[in-house]
């Protein structure tokens, strides 16, 4: 069989690319959806995980921990086997909020180490001119994190999109899923498997070339400013 | 700076230490043979028995009831001189994992049932089928009762609470057999598709108000479960699930979900039954058999034996007590029904290694 012959089989014939642009399509919906309430849970916990309050920062601190110290799978199973078996939830319904889960711990940390690591005296300075808290918060720090959080937080959506990668275990079809049933269908796994590599990496480079972009379109704002 | 060289020297004679000893074992090991995984065997209990299986295989290929251009007629006492050790085994989860296994040099050949390794050598031609059996022609009672205990049976795995729907899958189950419905459904979904044809779309009907029926299926064993490119269920177990559902009056729901995940799936109830595989006829004949039902039935099946032939099947016993432990290679808390098909294991290796083997043996006549 020729190679053509093999891409032809594993991507047109019978319609597999409709097929696996479905996988995508799925992959790409849990991975935002867990992205998006992840994102805002993080920020939540990381809040609390900075209040003086020692209480709400032990929650916060246990939260990230078993979060972030167990694999995504075994909480997928934990969640979808046993926590919501009876609940009848859609089980992309249950791979979002266990994802968001996941990515909720790890922006938490991101955004806290971020904080952290911001420039403290330019926030003092600023309230010492008259600015609120709010407003030393919004156009002071809150740049400075996002600025320093940005290239973990670019990280932290690839590595999503990849771990997004065992929802097969739940019934659910994504990418990873419609890769595997090609494989054993044409009986050329390896090449199947290198064509899936390919789009995940096409995937994890999109989401690059948007932060990039958005570096591009603020530098240019920048220049015009100036 | 002392300590620094020192842990550095350490370092270094460790990396040495374990690079020698992984070149060593590498080139003193045996290439592993694959198999699709066992629930409660080891791989070593699998290298075990198959001293003995090869043994039996000799026998079954010097008296024509294997086919294979990799062999030669020999002495079968030979392959009872050899050990464990002669013939590892490395268990896969999954057929395309094992196939990969196979084209990196992982492992020298798999075992896997007949119809999927025809299926799946018409469609990567770097893949062989080099052993087939001979199912069909007269046979002594020998080679009937190894050709029963090589075989595999495929059934229907439920949770041990239903009984009932067991029972009904099980009835449905005979009478396909009885009318012919069964060998129409291998001709069609087996037969036809493993000579290159594909697997058509499983539609099960549609009955009002009636139960559902959630049936896993994983996509990896083709054409018995098999996703199409459009991704819709097809394959000749879906197609006997849709009849089984139209005769008892239930409906059919397919849940696609990873094979490692299956039996969890089972066991928290997401789905009702899942596709299962396991060592057949002795099994199942003898599994209701008290020790002296058993020793009687054991005796007439030998009554015919050579003495050889009585002590290979008796070593393999001592190896594999479990003959009759029909259901120990199922998760616990588990029923099946009768198998609805039954298909040998057969060898499959690369074209490359093969071509050499041939080549080899035609060189030595």
């Amino acid at each position: 069989m020729s190679f053509s012959d093999k891409l032809n089989k594993i991507l047109i014939q019978g319609g597999s690319w409709k097929t696996i642009l479905g996988g995508l399509g799925v992959t790409i919906r849990i991975s935002l959806m867990a992205l998006l309430i992840g994102t805002a849970l993080g920020a939540i916990i990381c809040l609390l995980r900075t209040r003086k309050n020692p209480i709400l920062r032990g929650i916060a601190s246990l939260y990230i921990a078993i979060l972030r110290g167990t694999p995504v799978l075994m909480l997928l199973l934990l969640l979808y086997y046993g926590i919501f078996a009876r609940a009848g939830l859609a089980p992309v319904m249950v791979a979002v909020f266990t994802f968001s889960l996941n990515v909720s711990a790890h922006v938490a940390e991101l955004l806290r180490s971020s904080l952290e690591a911001a420039d403290k005296g330019q926030a003092e300075a600023a309230r010492t001119l008259g600015f609120s808290a709010w407003d030393t918060f919004r156009l002071i720090t809150l740049p400075q994190v996002l600025r320093i959080a940005k290239p973990v937080y670019q990280s932290t959506i690839v590595n999503l999109i990849q771990w997004t990668s065992v929802v097969g275990y739940v019934t659910i079809t994504d990418l990873t899923r419609v890769i595997n049933n090609t494989a054993s269908r044409t009986m050329q796994p390896l090449l199947t498997i290198i064509i899936g590599m390919l789009i995940y990496l096409a995937l994890s480079y999109i989401v690059y070339g948007i932060f990039a972009l958005t570096d591009k379109i603020k530098a240019m704002r920048r220049r015009t400013a100036a | 700076m002392k300590k620094r060289m020192v842990s550095l020297i350490l370092a270094l004679v460790m990396c040495i230490s374990i690079f020698s000893v992984s070149v060593s074992s590498a080139e003193d090991a045996i290439p592993p043979a694959g198999v699709l995984s066992f629930l409660n065997y080891s791989e070593e209990e699998f290298a075990e028995a198959s001293v003995i299986w090869n043994y039996l295989g000799i026998s079954l290929f010097n008296n024509g009831y294997v086919a294979s251009e990799v062999m030669t007629p020999m002495d079968p006492s030979y392959a009872l001189q050899a050990t464990a050790a002669d013939y590892p085994v490395k268990f896969y989860d999954t057929l395309d994992s094992m196939v990969l296994g196979l084209l990196s040099g992982e492992i020298i050949s798999f075992d896997i049932y007949s119809c999927v390794a025809k299926y799946i050598c018409a469609r990567n031609d770097q893949l062989v089928n080099y052993v087939t059996y001979d199912t069909t022609s007269d046979r002594s009672g020998f080679v009937a009762e190894v050709l029963d205990r090589f075989s595999n049976g495929f059934s229907f795995m439920m949770l041990e609470s239903k009984t009932a729907l067991r029972d009904e899958f099980n009835q449905a189950i005979e009478a396909m057999k009885a009318d012919g419905t069964l060998d129409k459904l291998i001709d069609e979904h087996i037969n036809k598709v493993i000579d290159g044809g594909e697997p058509q779309e499983i539609k099960p009907d549609v009955i009002e108000g009636a139960e559902t029926i959630t049936v896993a299926v994983t996509g990896c064993l083709p054409p018995m479960d098999y996703v199409a490119p459009d991704g819709t269920v097809a394959g000749f177990n879906t197609a006997i699930l849709a009849e089984i559902g139209r005769r008892i009056g239930k409906n059919i729901k397919f849940s696609q979900v990873d094979s490692a995940g299956r039996a969890l799936a089972l066991a928290t109830g997401a789905v009702d039954v899942v596709f299962w595989v396991r060592g057949v006829a002795t099994g199942s004949k003898t599994i209701n058999m008290t020790d002296e039902e058993f020793a009687a039935y054991k005796a007439e099946i030998e009554k015919d034996f050579t003495p050889e032939e009585k002590e290979a099947i008796a070593h393999l016993d001592e190896i594999l007590p479990r003959v009759r432990e029909y259901n120990r290679d199922m998760p616990e808390g588990t029923i099946i029904t009768e198998p609805y098909y039954t298909d040998i294991p057969v060898g499959v290796m690369t074209k490359q290694l093969y071509d050499m083997y041939v080549a080899m043996i035609k060189g030595q006549q």
